[in-house]
């Protein structure tokens, strides 16, 4: 039961690309407004393994 | 290349019958954000790899005596295989060894001929496109991303618009540089009627970000050689700056990708 909750409850990333394209975006201040893209889904097992090792860092 | 423009339009709406374009545009602030992953195959790279297929179909130089090969890092490989498979069309599609399991299962759910190639670089994956091109001209059509102005063209015809219609006052465009074609489309569309600044994105030299590259470190510039005077400046974003972003979007907006297989 527990293994069924938890592939349940895997959940989806964006891409790395559209990490970078809104840090950039946040980074602008002006009163107009901002157009950005979220290109794709990340791919969930390298953003999970690379979120962790950040958050090891 | 001069392709009238009654023919990209008629591209153009060809695309939106397949949910191909028409993505939501999601407000952060005053960001407002196009969620590319809600095109047909998952990606943004659905647009560009649609105008570069049909067109190809349509002036007669793809037929279904040929296949179409591409070298590709995951996103527009699994685009083309996607639309092939959906216009009855043969693709091989040439990849790293190193990329994902998830883009290797994708490709050959959408019936690719896959071909891996060493190392964690498409370089190798290029190579053995333009050897195939060379010895098999017959038996191949090469769609060529880097060096294909229709790639630029899916943004200028689709995206731009739909943005356009969508929202008033913009002053900056951001956008991530990998073949240049999203950036140049909106920055040729948007230059045109507004006062707007275009800001590319690239990794900086020690990082590696999915789907983004610096072109200037290439030796094929490809688009953004032909379009650079539309781009007013290139930032670099690292690897983990780019990480902290999908986890501010997760954990703070809630933002829920669709997963892509079977979409």
């Amino acid at each position: 039961m527990a293994l069924r909750i938890s592939r349940k409850s895997i959940t989806y990333f964006v891409g790395p690309s559209s990490g970078a394209n809104y840090i950039i975006s946040k980074s602008i201040k002006t009163d107009k407004n901002i157009v950005t893209l979220f290109p794709d889904s990340g791919d969930k097992y390298e953003c999970i393994y690379k979120l962790k090792f950040i958050n090891n860092k | 290349m001069s392709i009238s423009n009654s023919l990209l339009e008629e591209i153009k709406n060809y695309a939106y019958r397949f949910n191909i374009g028409n993505t939501p545009l999601y407000k952060i602030g005053n960001i407002y954000s196009k969620l590319e992953y809600y095109n047909k195959f998952g990606s943004v790279k659905a647009r560009a790899a649609f105008f570069m297929v049909e067109y190809a179909i349509k002036t007669g130089e793809l037929d279904k005596n040929k296949i179409i090969i591409e070298a590709s890092s995951g996103n527009t490989g699994i685009a083309i295989a996607g639309i092939a498979n959906l216009l009855g069309y043969k693709s091989e599609i040439v990849i790293p060894e190193g990329a994902s399991e998830e883009t290797k299962r994708i490709l050959l759910k959408y019936n690719a001929n896959l071909i891996l190639t060493p190392g964690d670089s498409t370089e190798n994956s290029i190579k053995y496109v333009e050897d195939k091109i060379k010895n098999e001209p017959e038996k191949y059509y090469q769609l060529n991303q880097h060096n294909n102005d229709l790639n630029s063209d899916a943004h200028y015809y689709t995206t731009g618009p739909e943005i356009d219609h969508e929202i008033e006052n913009i002053g900056y465009i951001v956008a991530g540089i990998g073949t240049g074609g999203t950036i140049t489309g909106l920055a040729r569309y948007f230059k045109e009627k507004y006062n707007v600044k275009v800001i590319g994105v690239i990794p900086d030299e020690d990082s590696h970000i999915f789907g983004l590259r610096n072109p200037f470190k290439s030796k094929n510039k490809g688009l953004i050689d032909n379009y650079k005077n539309y781009i007013d400046e290139i930032l670099t974003v690292n690897e983990n700056e780019a990480y902290n972003g999908v986890k501010d979007i997760k954990e703070k907006y809630n933002l829920f990708c669709r997963p892509f297989i079977g979409c």
